[in-house]
């Protein structure tokens, strides 16, 4: 099934899924069900490179890891793939250690990756045939996304500078009420021995409290915000700061700083030539916070002198590369209107930026990362797609989009040389390991690592089964059903419907993030349907703007349409055992579904949003209010959408027990959305219990600590544990 | 994992001769600064070469070690880089594709390996004790291991109850062997942890884990080095009943066979015994001993011997050979070291059958740490001439032909370096006796130079001709203010056989004097220098001498004492090496103070008149600060200009670039303010 699987069209698939099944339920019993700890087992990719001449690949192997009994963490090392095969992955980097972002040299002897080793990430060279990294760069405020020159001298790096150390002024006005930029001393941008040599007093002229009261927001005590986004992800962001690049010879040369001034410089590469580097940009004439949008700049490495290249109307455009001969560029577009309901689209240009054309528009999804083809000839990128994300290809001038790999399986990375690629896979078989393809022949498909098939060959793995419905408005929806581990014939068996968020993420047996939680439920004896309802994305622009104004009731009705379908379908779904789960905005969901249904017997909302309002001014997501509501909460209209779309208006309907569970530092959505919800339920005398985790923000369950991880999970098991009526003896993990 | 031959008194400090095209004078940071290689090690092969690099890490205040790796002859280049750390005794697996070493990467010392193709190193032992030494098996899939034995808890829970204390030269850890199994394919246990059930968390036995140690020895003895046998069967160790510094005295030899762990004494003689290596067969053993003599070793030669295993005697070679041996390799082309001959350094070869001994090669003047291939027909060293620093070279050993792959001497192209010659004279006594004399770069043979007389350590030390010759002396630099340096080998130094070696016995101060004034006045009847501007200075035994010299002379208008004992019986009670003094003045003050007063430099305290800079460490346990605290209040008294400087935090000598710069300031202005009377208050120069 490993390498047949490419060639096998949906349905064909479908089937193929349904026989494994049996089989595997019926011949593997001595195979022992997904475990909590498991979730520790599980090592992922990311940053596949290829080797200059085709024969290896680098790549950053991430583990977690735990020491002192239950200190969790993760590891980030580097690896080396020999793509003929006959040498084994060599592992690069060891210890505790978070290496990044490996790249070749043009010459293929060295590899330059970031490293955090103290206070700031550098960029570290690792020669190839023997011995340690070095640090290259000694950047005060660190250095990301290296990137080699064509000659193999230098080094492209990004470091984000404070705004307190960028001279010159503000192109947009200044925001700070009735003062003007540079009107008191600039404590952080101070040395110290400055420091103390400035006059500041609190009983001094009002200009020496100015300075007095500046010295102490300079220590942050208190922090004095005036910018409209103030919430970072886990922290307050009071300064402004700026991404700009540097270039840093091999040698002890000190780094070139290549931009200056308040604007950003991101997403850079270096044209073939080695002559300019490419970027995305925009001059501020608003404050950065307001500016959305940016364009395609390009830099003159000999003179810096920097410009815009290519602007398109009514698009946001980024991440540019020059195709290898260096005739084209390639780039990322993303429409204004309607910026949370865009689609990501690839566009190409040529190299002096004439013609651009967004040349996937006919696949009507969200294009992810994009390569050149080595020949410049076309583009392959990924793109999720009705629960999967295969790997595409597209002429560089446009025309028709072919699927080069991928059926029930997630593409998460990838990268080409000449005919090879190498795709970071995850399938239901396996959560994540990597193929080398050839493009002229896809049939051979081979499994070049291990990463994670040698603990799940003692696994009992369930494979979840695709059904779509046509809900009355004419909408498709495709959900999935997955059974409990050992499931008997003619039982009934407690089901969970699982919810995704976003609103606009998409699940599906292609997608990483849940490979563990599905398996986990369904080894404590659950049955599962999730489904992807209208605002999901991998399903087109309409689909994906099919929720606008209405967060509640139509997604709502798609997700218990699924519900209600699978139910009918599958005798062993406990109609009267039902639970419901979800994070974020399906955390949101689970209080609407609660607020206006009674039929689930426990129900857990993470993370949620639940009163639209508030959330508007407490969250760094706040933008999905006038984004997706059409207005602000001082529209008498909107503010009427906004309490009728709230979950928190229908809260003494909740009569469902109800686990809510945030993370402290939650900037996403705040805590105050879990905190109302709870304080509202405990003061209306309804079964609710509360979690909230320290430490953690909104990544908590993709990218928390993996302990508080396995707890999460674990919480919500044991939640529906209390409620749920196993039949006879539970297959569970005791 | 061999043990380094012990040094007591001296800083060995080494030596050579200058370039012609000098252009500019170091300042004291750019000599502290210098690049130097240490340790060398050679693949089985014999075509790779590891060794060490020294640096200066001015930020962190330390000197730091790396590994560098030659790969069949080609330019050498670093493999290691630790972050606050250093990394070292580095050894090739026997198939050559791995290099193991030592480093304390945040939990002590441990081993780690690293892959000769590439990638970064791992940890292969989590000790709380660290790790002392290893040594791989021939077999490749495990290491011997030497390492301390677990600190016994009862202490600890004194120290709750009563506090800090110590019972003198009865608290103590002893070390011991083990082994330890390697898999090339080993998965970071960290990696894949795995528990006993779903929700408990709890680490379930027999998970993947780091191979655990096995013990090997065990008992009332201290392991303090160790030879696995070429075959694989035995290890050969050197042990001694306790830790102590003095109980090397009575080391002896012992093997333990792998497969039963039954340890059998091999080498018992009262004195100390020193294992060198096994025979190629793993039949014999070679060791150099003092045999029965513990009263005088410290300054006769160890002698070489050749125990078989099978009929237990011992027969020694090299009979004829005058020096204190030390520091062999046996191979199957030979048993091979390198042995001072006065101010040079040349290989020895030995043929183990005959015995008899010859020299292999003297080109370059100094070979120091020779590493030999597996077969015997590859060799590495650090070495260099009279002109150079210390450099890497690998050559074959029958007919060598050295080939030079490193070049840290070019940090010292564009430098005025120190001009070397050596010089001899003949002492108050008759002896003959050797020393260096730096001149500077425009030397005027019409001209009457200052004098700076700078005594090394020791007393079994040996200066040599070298470009920059340091410490905390800015040699260099006075030379370039127009001085002559000179620096002295006087009796009991290494390199001129066992009767000079022994020729201070009961004369300590007395005959060193001798040495050193008739050195003085060979020069002035040369009519080379001028003696009313003339210093003298040196640390540990050469600090002695210079604070004998205080109260026994005034020719010198300034003198330094550096961690100088300044009064025997103050040394001998509260050194660490009592022995020491019984043996050079054969007696304890108790039995014949005479002899204590006729060598020490108290003795003569109120004729004293000598400017006297006294530098020590904090904590010098060899030669402790009391003797500092003895002289300059005994000079203080006699109105004699004295200062004192303790290095904080140091023993006996210093070990770090920040205060070895503070320490070398404080000679430069000290000997400026009273020979060239000025009183200069920059840091550098």
């Amino acid at each position: 099934m490993r390498t047949n699987k490419v060639h096998l069209n949906n349905s064909a698939m479908r089937i193929l899924t349904i026989i494994l099944f049996v089989i595997t339920s019926a011949s593997f019993a001595q195979k022992k069900p997904i475990v909590a700890s498991d979730l520790m087992k599980i090592a992922t990719t990311n940053n596949i490179q290829i080797s200059p001449d085709g024969t290896k690949a680098v790549l950053v192997v991430n583990r977690k890891a735990v020491r002192n009994e239950n200190e969790y963490y993760y590891t980030r090392h580097l690896y080396i793939l020999d793509l003929a095969g006959k040498e084994e992955p060599r592992q690069l980097t060891f210890g505790d250690r978070n290496d990044l972002s490996p790249q070749w040299s043009p010459d293929g002897k060295q590899i330059a990756f970031v490293r955090a080793d103290g206070d700031r990430a550098q960029v570290w060279l690792l020669p190839i045939g023997g011995g340690e990294a070095r640090v290259l760069t000694k950047a005060d405020y660190g250095a990301t996304n290296p990137k080699w020159s064509p000659d193999g001298k230098s080094i492209l790096y990004s470091s984000s500078i404070p705004m307190t150390v960028v001279e010159g002024k503000t192109p947009w006005a200044y925001e700070r009420p009735g003062r003007t930029l540079g009107d008191e001393p600039n404590f952080k941008g101070m040395k110290g021995e400055e420091r103390k040599k400035v006059t500041n007093s609190p009983d001094g002229s009002l200009a020496e409290v100015r300075a007095w009261l500046a010295k102490n927001a300079s220590e942050n005590n208190p922090r004095v915000l005036y910018r409209q986004d103030l919430q970072g992800e886990l922290n307050l962001q009071p300064d402004e700061s700026f991404s700009h690049l540097f270039i840093k010879s091999l040698d002890d040369a000190p780094a070139v700083q290549l931009t200056n001034g308040m604007q950003d410089f991101n997403n850079a590469s270096w044209s073939p030539d080695g002559k300019t580097v490419i970027c995305d940009s925009r001059v501020y004439e608003i404050h950065p916070d307001r500016e959305m949008d940016a364009d395609i700049w390009t830099i003159d490495v000999a003179t810096k002198a920097a410009k815009q290249l290519i602007k398109m109307a009514d698009n946001s455009l980024g991440d540019p590369q020059y195709s290898p001969d260096g005739t084209m560029i390639a780039f990322t577009a993303n429409t204004t209107k309607g910026r949370f309901y865009s689609q990501n689209m690839i566009a190409t240009a040529t190299a002096a930026g004439v013609n651009p054309t967004i040349i996937t528009q006919s696949l009507d999804r969200d294009a992810g990362s994009y390569t050149w083809s080595h020949d410049s000839k076309s583009i392959y990128f990924t793109a999720q797609t009705e629960g999967d994300i295969p790997l595409f290809s597209i002429p560089a001038k446009g025309g028709a989009i072919t699927k080069v790999y991928g059926n029930d399986s997630g593409v998460n990375d990838f990268d080409l040389s000449g005919d090879k690629v190498v795709v970071a896979v995850t399938e239901t078989k396996n959560p994540w390991e990597l193929y080398l393809l050839n493009l002229k022949d896809l049939k051979s498909a081979k499994q070049i690592t291990q990463l994670n098939e040698g603990w799940i060959k003692d696994r009992q793995i369930v494979y979840p089964k695709e059904f779509w419905i046509t809900r009355p408005d004419g909408t498709k929806v495709q959900y999935w059903v997955m059974e409990p581990v050992g499931k008997k014939d003619g039982v009934k068996y407690p089901t969970i419907l699982n919810i995704h968020g976003g609103p606009s993420a998409m699940w599906g047996p292609g997608i990483f993030s849940m490979w563990h939680e599905y398996q986990l439920e369904n080894s404590w004896g659950y049955g599962l349907v999730y489904s992807n309802p209208r605002g999901s994305g991998g399903y087109g622009d309409k689909f994906k703007r099919g929720n606008y104004q209405d967060w509640g009731t139509g997604p709502a009705g798609d997700i218990l349409g699924s519900l209600d379908d699978a139910v009918k379908n599958h005798s062993w779904i406990d109609k009267d055992q039902l639970f419901v789960e979800g994070g974020s905005y399906a955390g949101y969901m689970v209080a609407w579904i609660v607020g206006h249904d009674n039929r689930f017997k426990a129900a857990n909302a993470q993370r949620g949003v639940y009163e639209l309002s508030t959330f508007m001014g407490e969250g760094n997501a706040w933008r999905l209010v006038p984004e997706h509501f059409g207005g602000y909460p001082w529209d008498k209209q909107t503010k009427a959408i906004l309490d009728a779309q709230s979950p928190l208006t229908y809260v003494d309907k909740i009569n469902t027990p109800l686990l809510i569970i945030h993370g402290d530092q939650d900037l996403r959505t705040g805590i105050i959305q879990g905190e109302t919800l709870y304080k509202s339920l405990k003061i209306l005398n309804k079964p609710v219990e509360y979690i909230r985790y320290p430490r953690e923000g909104h990544e908590l369950t993709r990218s928390g600590n993996p302990g508080r991880m396995m707890d999460h999970m674990l919480r919500v098991i044991e939640f529906f544990e209390r409620y749920a009526k196993h039949p006879t003896v539970q297959s569970g993990t005791n | 994992m061999k043990k380094t031959p012990l040094i007591l008194l001296a800083l060995l400090l080494s030596v050579c001769v200058g370039s012609v095209h000098a252009q500019h004078v170091p300042t004291f940071e750019e000599i502290i600064s210098l690049r130097s290689i240490n340790q060398v090690t050679v693949s089985p092969d014999g075509k790779t070469v590891a060794f060490t690099v020294q640096t200066t890490d001015w930020n962190d205040n330390r000197f730091d070690f790396e590994i560098w790796l030659a790969k069949e002859g080609k330019k050498p280049f670093q493999l290691t880089n630790t972050s606050k750390a250093s990394s070292g005794s580095a050894s090739f697996s026997p198939d050559g594709q791995w290099l193991a070493f030592l480093t304390d990467r945040g939990s002590k010392n441990q081993i780690y390996v690293m892959r000769l193709d590439g990638g970064e190193a791992r940890a292969v032992t989590k000790e709380e004790e660290g790790i002392s030494g290893f040594e791989w098996h021939p077999s490749g899939s495990k290491f011997i291991v030497l390492k301390p034995e677990k600190e016994d808890k009862s202490k600890k829970d004194r120290e709750k109850k009563y506090g800090a204390y110590e019972t003198d030269d009865q608290e103590f850890t002893l070390s011991h062997l083990w082994t330890l199994d390697f898999k090339p394919d080993m998965v970071d246990p960290s990696e894949l942890p795995c528990y006993e059930t779903a929700d408990s968390l709890k680490v379930k036995a027999g998970c993947i884990e780091l191979p655990k140690l096995q013990r090997l020895t065990e008992g009332k003895f201290t392991v303090t080095s160790f030879l696995v046998s070429p075959d694989g069967k035995m290890v050969a160790f050197n042990h001694q009943p306790d830790p102590l510094i003095n109980s090397f005295l009575r080391a002896n030899i012992s093997t333990v066979d792998l497969a039963d762990k039954k340890v059998t004494a091999r080498v018992t003689n009262a004195s100390s015994d020193n294992l060198e290596d096994w025979s190629p067969d793993s039949k014999e053993l070679l060791y150099s001993s003092n045999v029965s003599d513990t009263t005088s070793n410290f300054y006769t030669n160890s002698k070489l011997f050749v125990l078989n295993l099978d009929s237990k005697s011992s027969r020694q070679i090299a009979k004829d050979f005058d020096e204190d041996l030390g520091g062999f390799v046996w191979r199957p082309t030979g048993i091979y070291a390198s042995v001072w001959n006065k101010t040079k350094r040349p290989l020895y070869k030995i043929d183990p059958r005959t015995g008899s001994h010859s020299v292999l090669l003297t080109n370059p003047e100094q070979i120091y740490g020779i590493a030999f291939s597996k077969a015997g027909d590859k060799m590495a060293f650090v070495g260099r001439n009279a002109n150079q620093l210390n450099e890497l070279f690998v050559s074959t050993v029958t007919s060598p032909k050295p080939q030079q792959l490193t070049d840290l001497t070019s940090q010292i192209t564009n430098w005025k370096v120190a001009q070397s010659e050596v010089i001899s004279w003949k002492s108050k006594d008759g002896a003959t006796i050797e020393g260096v004399l730096h001149k500077p770069a425009n030397y005027d043979a019409s001209k009457k130079y200052p004098l700076l007389v700078v005594i090394h350590g020791g007393p079994t030390g040996i200066d040599t001709p070298t470009p920059v010759p340091g410490y905390v002396y800015p040699i260099v630099q006075w030379l370039d203010k127009g001085s002559l340096v000179l620096r002295v080998n006087y009796r009991g130094s290494a390199g001129y056989g066992e009767a000079f070696r022994s020729l201070n016995v009961k004369n300590l101060g007395v005959g060193d004097a001798w040495d050193v004034l008739s050195g003085v006045d060979y020069l002035d009847s040369k009519g080379m220098i001028d003696r009313s501007k003339m210093g003298c200075m040196g640390w540990s035994q050469g600090g002695y001498i210079s604070a004998f010299l205080t109260t026994n002379t005034d020719i010198f208008k300034a003198i330094s004492v550096g961690a100088g004992i300044s009064n025997w019986t103050t040394y001998y009670v509260s050194t660490d090496i009592h022995p020491f003094t019984r043996q050079y003045l054969k007696a304890t003050p108790w039995s014949d103070e005479e002899i204590y007063k006729k060598t020490s430099p108290m003795t003569n305290i109120n004729k004293a008149k000598t400017p006297t800079l006294i530098q020590h460490g904090e904590f010098d346990r060899r030669v402790p600060i009391s003797n500092a605290y003895e002289l300059v209040q005994g000079l203080r008294d006699n109105n004699v200009p004295a200062e004192l400087i303790v290095y904080k935090g140091f023993g006996h000598g210093i070990t770090k670039p920040k205060e070895r710069l503070a320490a070398t300031y404080h000679n430069w202005t000290w000997f400026n303010k009273y020979i060239w009377n000025e009183n200069e208050q920059s840091a550098s120069k």
